[in-house]
């Protein structure tokens, strides 16, 4: 039986919003948050980082400027593709790995996982999610930890708009949510313009509150876990944007 | 060593706010709400309701109207004395007991059991709460449901305020709202103003998302727990200005 192949495997969908994902102002955001990321993650000279969902490696390549062994594991060859290129010219030893983040997993390999920019909540089973947790668990060393940067479903009731649209360089993009009954996800569609075309595609996000988000990496098997409301540990209130859970692997 | 007593245990912020809380039109809604409550809960004419943190028994006594077997729990005595006044005057039986929600508990006493008006979290630990659904679901008959009725925590952010006041009945009712503890919890700040004089309460409450209620319930052995955006069965979604969680023994 064939399934579905859902979103996020679809690698037009990432192609077609690549240039509004990542702009200039986005990359330049990734050189700023690197140094308070270090530091919510107590790395220390030479630490190994995994950078699960890394997209074109904004975070990596930061990463790896500031002396980190980073390992960058995105499903976007695209992507991927890009973050060797940058790495390359900028003579940084980077590894890029395209895996699924629902298989990678290397025992004890790093100090610290991160996972930015909402790149968590994709898989139609909420159980993926959690397989995910452990496998990070499984990847960190003791005392390792493991940071989820995501809009938070506070943040997203407190701001939700129905509809809305933006435009970058003569292109356009509509973004059009429902919230799916229980506040459990968002149903997207997103609409592209561009020189006239117009391509559509219609994805579903899990979202997770704080608590929620707390409770499922204490599922996973992590020791503690920590809810920030942003990476200079800003407390999660009416006032942040961003949720930033930090899980802590048992000694 | 003396334990400070909890806002709630506070007889005279219940008393104070009695005006604010239950306003007429909020005793008139509940006519109209109880018979989407009776549909949400699947009441057969009859059965047993159990209404927990009563408060003054809007609830309890529109379901004794309507010819349910009802008992009121409350901790507040001066809210089921005037439930008992009210029931007297109409000459409805309604039983009304003085209790604490989370050590009242009857073995399967009840077909059905409703806690609304947010009167869900007041207690700082956890497992207080879980304590509560527990005695609940004991107090249970198999097949029995418990409904909760409170201020979700995805409505809540979706209409935050920090600061709001309200004129009722002359008198003027301010609230400040701040989201605690990675939003897991509120602190309010209610200040009335009576007759020249500024009263001022603290309160604190736990916030749960919809599917945090429904995990919690879970743990308490509910099973196919719907969560919904009103007494009427709407979804629980952005437009929801309650949530209204369901659990089935």
């Amino acid at each position: 039986m064939k399934r579905k192949t859902p979103w996020f495997e679809n690698d037009a969908f990432w192609a077609v919003f690549r240039p509004s994902m990542f702009g200039e102002e986005r990359w330049q955001m990734a050189a700023k948050d690197a140094e308070p990321l270090a530091r919510l993650l107590h790395l220390e000279r030479g630490a190994s980082v995994l950078d699960l969902c890394c997209g074109p490696g904004r975070f990596s390549i930061e990463l790896a400027r500031r002396g980190f062994g980073v390992t960058g594991v995105d499903r976007t060859a695209l992507f991927l593709n890009e973050a060797r290129r940058r790495a390359r010219q900028q003579k940084l030893d980077v590894e890029f790995v395209r895996s699924d983040m629902r298989r990678f997993v290397r025992p004890r390999a790093y100090d610290a996982c991160i996972n930015m920019y909402t790149s968590f909540g994709y898989f139609e089973n909420p159980a993926d999610d959690l397989k995910v947790c452990r496998h990070v668990l499984q990847s960190l060393r003791p005392g390792g930890r493991f940071l989820i940067q995501a809009a938070g479903k506070e943040w997203l009731a407190r701001h939700f708009q129905p509809s809305d649209w933006r435009e970058m360089a003569g292109t356009f993009v509509l973004e059009e949510r429902k919230v799916a009954p229980g506040w459990t996800g968002l149903e997207n569609r997103w609409v592209l313009i561009q020189n006239g075309k117009v391509m559509e595609f219609r994805f579903f996000l899990r979202v997770y509150s704080g608590v929620e988000l707390r409770d499922l990496l204490r599922r996973a098997g992590f020791a503690r876990v920590d809810i920030h409301g942003g990476l200079n540990a800003e407390p999660y209130d009416h006032n942040s944007r961003w949720l930033v859970a930090v899980g802590s692997k048992g000694r | 060593m003396g334990r400070r007593a909890p806002w709630f245990e506070d007889d005279q912020f219940w008393k104070m706010y009695e005006r604010a809380m239950f306003p007429q039109q909020r005793i008139d809604a509940a006519r109209e709400q109880a018979g989407q409550l009776v549909a949400r809960l699947g009441l057969k004419p009859g059965q047993a309701v159990l209404d927990l943190c009563c408060g003054p028994g809007r609830f309890s006594l529109e379901l004794a109207r309507r010819g349910y077997r009802v008992t009121g729990v409350d901790r507040t005595r001066s809210y089921l004395a005037e439930a008992r006044r009210a029931a007297r005057r109409e000459k409805l039986e309604v039983e009304f007991v003085q209790e604490d929600m989370r050590r009242f508990m009857r073995p399967r006493a009840f077909d059905a059991v409703i806690n609304v008006f947010p009167s869900f979290g007041y207690f700082r630990r956890q497992s207080d709460d879980l304590r509560v659904c527990r005695n609940v679901h004991r107090s249970m008959q198999p097949g029995g449901r418990f409904l909760i009725e409170t201020l979700g925590k995805e409505g809540l952010a979706r209409r935050y305020q920090c600061r709001d006041w309200q004129e009722v009945g002359g008198e003027l009712v301010l609230h400040e709202v701040v989201p605690v503890d990675g939003w897991s919890a509120l602190e309010q700040r209610r200040i009335l103003v009576r007759k020249g004089r500024t009263y001022e309460f603290r309160l604190w409450m736990r916030l749960y998302s919809a599917a945090e209620l429904r995990g919690l319930l879970e743990r308490a052995g509910f099973r196919s727990v719907r969560m919904y955006g009103g007494y009427d069965g709407s979804p629980y979604d952005s437009e929801a200005r309650r949530l209204v969680v369901v659990g089935r023994k």
